[in-house]
This record gives C-alpha cells, sequence and structure tokens, in this order.
C-alpha cells in the first residue's frame, strides 16, 4: 500500500457546498461584538453585529413579557395591524419600537429568545427552533409554494424553504404576510413540523400595537439617521456560563434601512448602543471617564469604525458601536440618552 | 472594509481545500462542511491574527483539527443539525472501489489516529509540524502513524476477506 496515495481519490470532484461564508462572517460578527463588550473594548470591532439582547417569553400565552426590566411599565397602546372592524392592516413601513405579535401557543422547551425589528420585517425566534416573521406590506415572501390549509380563515401555504425547516406563511391582511418556521428535527418529523407550525401560527396574537418597554428612551432618529432596527435577546441562566455572562441585552441600530438578515454595506454610517446588565468584569480595561462614568474606547480605523462602552449606567453598560462617523459622536449620542435604574 | 475582503477571499479561495481536509478528518461530507462552517466562523473572529501568520494555511488547517477535536471530547456532533438527505456525490472514478474500502477502512480508525495519517500523508507535514497541530509529542506522532497504519492495514485485509 502506497501511504501517500491513500486520500489521493478525494481531490476529485467536490459535492454541492452547504458552507456559508455569509453566515459565517455574520456569526463572527457577533462573537466579535459580545467579546469586546464583555473585555470592555480590547479587540477591534470588524462591523457591528446582528443583534444581541433579549426579551423573556411567557408559554402559557398572550404577549411575551417585555425583556427588560421593569416589563410592560408604561408601555403605551399605539397603532397596531389590527382595524376596528377586525380586518388586519399592515402598514408599509413597521415602527421597530412596537410589538405587533404576541406567541398564543408555543411547544415547551424553548427558553432563549431573541427578536429583531425593523421597519419592513419583525423576526421573534425561540431557541432558533422556531421563528416568527411579519413582513410589512407589499414584503411577499419569495420561493416556491404549496397550498396549506387555512389559518383562522386566512390563506396560507407551506414555503419551501429546505429540508431542515418546515415553513407555513399566511396572508394577514390585502399584501401582507406573516410567516411560521419550525425546526424539523425539533419537531420530530415533516408531519409534526407541519402540525406544530399550524399551531403556533393559529395561536398567534395580534392587536393593539404596545410599545417596546426598553431601558431607556430610545429616540426615533439619532444624529440626523433613523432608527432602523432594534435586537433583544434573552439567554436563560446556566451555571456553566461564567461570571461575564449576560442574560438579555437590546441592541438598537440607526442608519438606512436595509434587509434585517443582510450585513451592513462596507460604507454604510451606521450608530448601534447596547445595553445590557452591568458586570464587574466588563470594566477592567476601562481607560477613561464619560460623565463620571468609567468607562472604554478605542478606534479601529481601517474599519472606519469606533466605540464608546460606559460602565454602570443606573446599572446597565451601555455600548455605542460607529461607523463611518467621527469618534467624538458616540459621546453625544450617550448623552442624549435617559436610562431607568435596573436592579 | 479591507480586513473582511481579505478574509473573504481567502475562504473563497480555499474553501474546496478545507473541505476535503475536513471530509478526511471525519468520512462525511455533512460534517465536513459543519466542521468548516465552524471553522472559517473562528477565522472570522481571529481574522486579524491568523491574517498576520507566516502560514495562514497551516493556521487554519490547525483550527479545523481543534475543531474536529474539539467536537469529539463535547459532543458537539450530537447538537449540530444534519440534513437527512446525502448531498450529491462526484461523479465515479475508475478506482471509486478502491476509494471507498481504503475510506472505509480510515473511517474505522479512532479519530486521534486518522486525524494523524490526514496530517502527515495528505498534507505532507513532518513529524514535528503534525506533533505541533495536534499539541502532542513527536513520539507520540510517530507511535499513532505506526499504529494508524498497522490498523489501517488491518481494516483493509478484514474488508478483503
Amino acid at each position: 500500500m502506497d501511504t501517500r496515495e491513500l486520500f489521493g481519490d478525494v481531490d476529485g470532484e467536490l459535492p454541492p457546498s452547504r458552507v456559508d461564508v455569509g453566515l459565517a462572517m455574520r456569526d463572527g460578527q457577533r462573537t466579535v461584538r459580545r467579546r469586546r463588550v464583555v473585555a470592555s473594548g480590547t479587540a477591534g470591532l470588524a462591523v457591528l453585529a446582528v443583534f444581541t439582547a433579549g426579551a423573556l417569553i411567557t408559554q402559557s400565552g398572550g404577549l411575551p413579557s417585555a425583556a427588560v426590566p421593569g416589563a410592560g411599565q408604561g408601555a403605551g397602546a399605539t397603532p397596531g395591524v389590527v382595524a376596528a372592524d377586525g380586518s388586519m392592516q399592515v402598514p408599509e413601513r413597521l415602527d421597530p419600537l412596537v410589538r405587533y405579535a404576541g406567541w398564543g401557543w408555543l411547544p415547551p422547551g424553548l427558553s432563549s429568545y431573541r427578536a429583531t425589528r425593523s421597519t419592513d420585517v419583525v423576526y421573534m425566534l425561540l431557541a432558533d427552533k422556531v421563528t416568527f416573521r411579519m413582513h410589512a406590506k407589499f414584503r411577499k415572501p419569495p420561493g416556491a409554494t404549496t397550498p396549506a390549509p387555512d389559518v383562522n380563515h386566512r390563506t396560507a401555504m407551506w414555503l419551501d424553504m429546505g429540508s431542515q425547516t418546515v415553513s407555513l406563511y399566511w396572508q394577514l391582511g390585502p399584501d401582507a404576510w406573516a410567516g411560521v418556521s419550525v425546526d424539523r428535527e425539533f419537531a420530530g418529523s415533516e408531519a409534526q413540523g407541519k402540525e406544530m407550525a399550524l399551531r403556533i401560527a393559529g395561536a398567534m396574537q395580534f392587536g393593539p400595537g404596545q410599545r417596546l418597554d426598553l431601558p431607556a428612551n430610545v429616540p426615533a432618529a439619532m444624529d440626523g439617521m433613523p432608527l432602523r432596527e432594534i435586537m433583544v435577546r434573552r439567554t436563560p441562566d446556566s451555571p456553566s456560563q461564567g461570571s461575564s455572562f449576560t442574560p438579555w441585552s437590546v441592541s438598537v441600530e440607526y442608519g438606512p434601512s436595509v434587509a434585517v438578515v443582510d450585513p451592513p454595506a462596507p460604507s454604510t454610517q451606521l450608530i448601534r448602543i447596547s445595553i445590557m446588565p452591568y458586570l464587574p468584569v466588563h470594566a477592567e480595561k476601562a481607560n477613561t471617564t464619560v460623565d463620571g462614568f468609567r468607562a472604554a474606547t478605542g478606534a479601529d480605523p481601517g474599519a472606519s469604525a469606533s466605540w464608546l462602552n460606559v460602565y454602570d449606567v443606573s446599572g446597565y453598560t451601555v455600548a455605542i458601536d460607529l461607523k463611518h462617523k467621527p469618534e467624538n459622536v458616540a459621546t453625544a449620542v450617550f448623552r442624549q440618552l435617559t436610562f431607568r435604574p435596573y436592579s | 472594509m479591507r480586513h473582511e475582503q481579505a478574509y473573504e477571499d481567502y475562504v473563497q479561495l480555499r474553501l474546496p481545500w478545507l473541505r476535503r481536509v475536513a471530509y478526511l478528518l471525519c468520512q462525511d461530507w455533512h460534517r465536513a462542511d459543519d466542521l468548516v462552517q465552524v471553522t472559517i466562523t473562528r477565522l472570522y473572529v481571529h481574522w486579524r491574527k491568523a491574517a498576520k501568520a507566516d502560514n495562514l494555511d497551516g493556521y487554519v488547517r490547525t483550527m479545523l483539527l481543534r475543531v474536529f477535536l474539539g467536537e469529539k471530547r463535547t459532543g458537539w456532533g450530537s447538537r449540530v443539525h444534519l440534513t437527512a438527505e446525502p448531498v450529491d456525490r462526484p461523479a465515479e472514478t475508475a478506482d471509486h472501489e478502491t476509494g471507498l474500502e481504503v475510506r472505509a477502512a480510515l473511517r474505522d480508525l479512532p479519530d486521534r489516529q486518522r486525524a494523524t495519517l490526514v496530517l502527515r500523508f495528505y498534507l505532507d507535514l513532518s513529524v514535528t509540524d503534525t506533533a505541533e497541530a495536534l499539541r502532542c509529542s513527536e513520539g507520540t506522532v510517530k507511535s499513532q502513524t505506526a499504529r494508524g497504519l498497522e490498523a489501517l492495514r488491518r481494516n483493509l485485509i478484514v474488508r478483503e476477506s
């Protein structure tokens, strides 16, 4: 046996790849972002992360309680998607500050939660096994479809999204769609996945829009740029997650409106504000102060990025990331925020 | 952004090679792609450091190896969803059957022995470099190589009989 020829035949034609370089970059961006915040700004910021922080889901029905302290307090009603006559009226531009829908029924065993709200789409994900999407008007989901049983007397269809996911879309109103996707393996089989998706979709609750209850005031615009995305994450406590574990965080992003799943274009101006519970480990490498608070600041000229982390602000760590913006904007952004004390 | 572009260029260029190495390590194209996905995600996180390495391929190869061996330690494979359907296979070659026999014999080897053989004989690493990649002594590499080859021969004989 010629040992060096052992592996020769692997050099032939490769089977189709499932490797997703874009996904690797987005996941990597999240990790970079999280590490930098936890390590007090020691790592370079390549691109602003896609999401952070969270909300607590109740599985007993009704809208999820807010992810952050003081949930439900001061959250006033705003225009939702249900008209006075009971019909659905989804706007062409969603308000990221509004919670339009809530879970009515969920399968057990899903504890971590994240939600992303932009002007185009709302994503609510449970442990990456169940996903709800609500698109702004005229954003019909693409792809091959087959008919599905109606959801609450509304037209529905199965969307072909690959073998790993069962995806159900149904029509909320004229030119307005919502969808529920279920991980097929989590459900047990495709048939069980479809059953689960139909049950979740049928129980989804829409109604008067609730203003999100956030730990800080969130202006509709910052430094001339509109609010384009709010991301919330909540991860259940676990003994293995260590002293730097942050159970929830909220991130607010200002910049041009883009599809939420796409990474920002390299030259896009962005401001991201991330808020999470303060932990002493965050401030270990503070190198300055801002308005009397310990802070860390840094820049990555190659990426046209800079950041400012401010620690123990009413019990929070506040991380401000800038892209293609002057560094001093971060301090101005921080001074525009007021925080509700976290206890 | 030039860092991201450099990363993307490198990954796109070396993706076939990474997939082949991953496949040889784990003997399953689905798992190979999962290993590569995790590896290039980590590479993105460490790109600044990796890009300065004297031997970027070696750096990434070591990352892939760590992911593979770490997967075996932590049971990562059991937590990652793999597609149920087999991917399309490449066209058969003249020595396809022989290749399958060898591949099956390789699959029966313990992971570290298989990794040692892949590093030594597919990637042409020296004993010293293999020891560094596997974080073990050169003596261990030599013994693992000898045992791996012996096991491979034994497995092939069993399959032929």
